[in-house]
């Protein structure tokens, strides 16, 4: 498996922009409706904001009151929208591990990306499913010696033992199922498990280049895509989708940045060409001798 | 110390029960054998020839007791429950002072619903009549099983704390009978005051804390010892034992001089008008008994005792007894937290309370302000818990709540994270979809949640709208009134209105009768504003004379034209009927208050001002904190610029935040 590349992945996202518009269109079209509820229910037609912000302890019961009626069916809506977010994630990794391992062209459109991952969904699905299962297992354990009686002097060092195993747990176990989903897409390789055991091996093997497509895509592609909803200031329309766009391009290049190295195809050799000139690779040092 | 504040501050007629027990507890078996003396004096008008007896541990004796069925488990804490987890008193021999048997005239009685299962109460028919001032002596036997913990009492591994243990006598009224009732999911206790003589036989080096102070230590024998506690002027009492491998007792003290906070001392002076002489408190001793695996949190739980002991003594009245004894139970102990008997209240402490973020909550501290506050509110003013739980749980929840937001206010805690006490209580009572009410029998509410929100809640949100209403000194001035009249006394609903009302010059008989006795909700809203130009004159004008066309060039003048009359709606959306006062905030910078007594649905006000009006905000200073749907309180001329149409995301995350510290 070859190595992690931060700058392969950002030349690899930009040849998979129409990938990158996708993941940007998805993003926008399963939150925008649940701002556009979010912003007619807390709009200046329920809520008057006074001068100086509102009385003491009134925005917690105001947000409260206004919220009530569209909880509801807005926590459907997200919780449907995140696992439809989550189909979509797995068919464009699956779609564009598979395209890289066997491309029919340079710049793919969408169309034929998501052709390549349909296939092998499922396969990936396990894959983010058995993440999923490592993860809650691995953040959880560490935590479980709490539940018992144990001595005093042994919590602090849980706690700090628990806090740290949780999150590196968490980022272990994510980025063994990258690594691994690159291997998973191989012809043959049906096994979610062993690709995310060599998965495993491979961060363990590489861990700072592992973590390095963390640090430069992934992390900050989530800040992209989740600071609109949280900046406090005055956010134009434009601001959000320029920002999720963004992230849209650094999650793309976040996942791509763990695709192996491809070999060059073979110059094309035609029959009637004359043999060239003798070369081996099983016994190179016979060339050097002549 | 020990026995002169007792004297001192309770009434002559105050003791009419007393009791003396000798009890043995069995480590082993978790089960008591006990010899039980009582003495009743009769000091009501009236005559009685039968006894009442709670037998409170007969409530955790099966799954198909009164208790138990309210609560809706069929084991006890959802255990596979094994033998001793279930628990059970059983009266052995009860004689009456002069030798005669009553054993077989004692029958278990279901004053509130005939449950043929519950076993809580029993009736004992008494040979002779008892006359207004005339006394009975009783003798009993009794055995009791202690239960795996449960509603704050029991056993776990060796953790005991035995509450409600001993057949207790209910309360005589004299004309209206006797006054008990079965044990209850969502109720707690009512009893006369008297003095308590208790011999505690226990393993001889296992720690032990109970209500009263320790007279007399004896000396081990064949491994066990028995202490002997006495308590004067209670009504209940509840001890506490564990090895000393487990549980560590903590001596310490509150001192006056040391421990009230200047802060509070000068507010409770400007707020009652009273002497520096008049709010001198005395010392008392603080007695901790605390799990080794908490005792990193021994010094934020004495400092929480401290605060609570000069909040109350400042603002209520000095506490009458020499010892107050703290229980704070171990791991799987749970449950015998957050309750409180006479001089004794169990608390609640996380070992991990003492790391961030666990040690940003302020449980430690809200839960002993609340229950030393009930060392007031149905300690020392003995309401009854089965009938008006509210009276008590209501008042103390003000009571802690006051006292919280003054500790966060003036940073007496550092540890605890800024947090919104009655922001809080508010966000609770706008969760029920129906209107709460408060003034129903602890068990007759619709369900425990909502026992809870009335009794809890809604009433303390209650007691706080009229403190913004009458204002806080004469609040003050009001409850302490109230605990100075009726300490060691049973007060009613009915006394604490009366008493707030003489004390403040309000009538507030019918806010009672809406927000506790009643379920009306306070709702009122802006419902309209319209501005327009007045306008020009015309018709006709009457000169004194006669009829003449008004000119309309002469009448128009610059003033007229910047001018605005204003045509200002407000409605009652909720069937609450108070006074509010109402801000009119003009665009020249002018602010005006009116008050409006919304005895009508809605009113129309006319105003004409020389600007437009800017903004109207109904209640402005939240006195009304019962209200919770607030949003259309509020109104204002130019649509503001909101800080960020998603306000609401930094609102949800302080809401997390929010949850996280009220419930971690």
């Amino acid at each position: 498996m070859a190595s992690p590349s931060v700058v392969s992945g950002f030349r690899l996202a930009i040849r998979l922009h129409r990938l990158v518009a996708a993941v940007w269109l998805v993003w926008v079209v399963i939150f925008v409706p649940a701002l556009l509820v979010v912003q007619a229910a807390t709009g200046p037609d329920r809520v008057n904001r006074p001068a100086g912000g509102f009385g003491e302890s009134e925005d917690l019961l105001i947000f409260f009151e206004i919220m009530r009626p569209v909880a509801i069916p807005l926590a459907i809506a997200l919780v449907f929208g995140c696992l439809l977010l989550v189909a979509w994630c797995i068919e464009w990794h699956a779609g564009a591990v598979r395209w890289w391992l066997n491309p029919d062209t340079d710049a793919p459109v969408l169309a034929q990306i998501l052709g390549h991952g349909l296939p092998v969904w499922w396969r990936f699905a396990r894959l983010t499913l058995l993440a999923l299962v490592l993860q809650v297992a691995g953040a959880a354990s560490p935590w479980l010696p709490l539940l018992a009686d144990v001595e005093h002097r042994f919590v602090l060092p849980l706690l700090i033992f628990g806090s740290v195993v949780t999150v590196v747990a968490t980022i272990l176990v994510w980025l063994a199922a990258f690594r691994g989903g690159w291997l998973l897409g191989e012809p043959g390789r049906r096994s979610a498990m062993a690709a995310w055991v060599r998965g495993l091996w491979a961060v363990l093997r590489q861990p700072l280049r592992s973590l390095l497509p963390l640090l430069i895509w992934g992390l900050p592609g989530f800040v992209l895509l989740v600071l609109p909803l949280i900046y406090a200031g005055p956010a134009p329309t434009l601001f959000f989708l320029a920002s999720w766009l963004l992230g849209a391009f650094c999650l793309v290049a976040f996942f791509v940045s763990y695709a192996p190295t491809k070999p060059k195809p073979a110059r094309p050799v035609s029959p009637l060409e004359p043999p060239g000139p003798f070369t081996t690779t099983r016994f190179p040092t016979l060339l050097r001798d002549e | 110390m020990a026995g002169s504040l007792w004297a001192a501050t309770a009434p002559a007629d105050v003791d009419i029960v007393d009791y003396e027990i000798d009890v043995v507890l069995d480590p082993e078996t978790h089960r008591l054998e006990g010899v039980e003396k009582i003495r009743w004096t009769n000091r009501t008008d009236a005559a009685t020839d039968e006894l009442y007896f709670h037998l409170y541990l007969n409530a955790f004796s099966g799954s198909r007791t009164t208790f138990m069925r309210e609560l809706q488990w069929r084991s006890l804490r959802n255990r596979t429950e094994g033998e001793g987890d279930w628990g059970w008193i059983q009266i052995g021999r009860l004689t009456l002072d002069d030798g005669s048997d009553l054993l077989p005239v004692m029958e278990f009685v279901r004053p509130d619903d005939d449950n043929p299962d519950d076993f809580t109460v029993v009736r004992v028919a008494l040979p002779r009549v008892v006359e207004p001032g005339g006394v009975v002596e009783l003798e009993l036997e009794f055995e009791a099983q202690l239960p795996w913990i449960i509603a704050r009492t029991g056993f776990v591994g060796d953790f005991h704390l035995v509450g409600q243990w001993f057949p207790k006598l209910a309360v005589f009224e004299g004309e209206r009978g006797w006054n008990s009732h079965q044990f209850h999911a969502s109720s707690e206790f009512f009893a006369d005051f008297g003095s308590y003589l208790v011999r505690m036989t226990i393993p001889e080096n296992w720690v032990i804390g109970a209500t009263g102070i320790e007279v007399r230590s004896g000396m081990p024998d064949a491994g066990q010892r028995t202490v002997t506690y006495r308590a004067e002027r209670v009504h209940d009492f509840a001890w506490c034992t564990a090895p000393p491998e487990l549980m560590e007792v903590v001596e310490t003290d509150f001192e006056p001089g040391r421990d009230v906070p200047m802060p509070w001392l000068n507010r409770a002076r400007d707020l009652l008008d009273l002497g520096a002489a008049d709010l001198e408190l005395p010392p008392m001793r603080l007695r901790l008994i605390v799990p080794r695996e908490q005792k990193k949190m021994v010094p934020r739980m004495v400092r929480a005792a401290r605060l609570s002991v000069a909040w109350f003594g400042l603002f209520y009245g000095a506490y009458p007894y020499p010892q107050l004894t703290i229980v704070s139970p171990p791991v799987g102990a749970e449950e015998a937290g957050g309750m409180e008997y006479p001089n004794f209240i169990a608390t609640g402490a996380d070992r991990l309370d003492a790391y961030p973020p666990f040690s940003w909550s302020s449980d430690i501290e809200a839960v002993t302000v609340h229950e030393y506050g009930h060392q007031y509110f149905q300690g020392l003013l003995a309401s009854n818990e089965f009938e008006e739980a509210w009276l008590d749980e209501g008042v103390t929840s003000y009571a802690e709540i006051s006292c919280m937001t003054a500790i966060a206010a003036d940073n007496l805690v550092p540890e605890i994270a800024a947090f919104d006490f009655w922001g809080s209580e508010r966000l609770s009572l706008a969760f029920p979809s129906l209107p709460v009410t408060v003034g129903k029998k602890a068990w007759e509410y619709r369900h425990r949640w909502a026992y809870f929100l009335a009794s809890y809640t809604k009433m303390a949100l209650a007691l706080r709208t009229i403190e913004g209403l009458i204002g806080p000194e004469a609040m003050a001035r009001g409850m302490r009134t109230y605990f100075e009249r009726f300490r060691f006394r049973h007060p009613a609903g009915g006394d604490l209105v009366e008493v707030l009302s003489e004390t403040s010059g309000w009538d507030l008989g019918p806010f009672f009768d809406q927000a506790v006795f009643g379920d009306a909700v306070p709702d009122w809203s802006v419902l309209s504003v319209r501005h327009r130009r007045p306008r020009p004159a015309d018709g006709f004008g009457w000169d004194g004379e006669n009829w003449s066309e008004v000119d309309e060039d002469q009448t128009t003048d610059e003033a007229a034209d910047e001018s605005w009359l204003v045509n200002l709606q407000l409605a009652r959306r909720g069937d609450f009927i108070g006074p509010v006062d109402v801000e009119l905030r003009w665009s020249d910078g002018t602010v005006e208050r009116r008050t409006w007594d919304s005895q009508t649905r809605w009113v129309r006000w006319r105003l004409e001002g020389s600007s437009r009006l800017e903004q109207v905000v109904v209640d402005p200073d939240v006195t009304w904190v019962l209200e919770t749907n607030r949003a259309d309180n509020y109104w204002r001329d130019q649509v503001a610029a909101m800080d960020h149409p998603l306000w609401w995301v930094r609102e949800a995350i302080r809401l997390a935040g929010h949850i996280f510290l009220r419930f971690s």
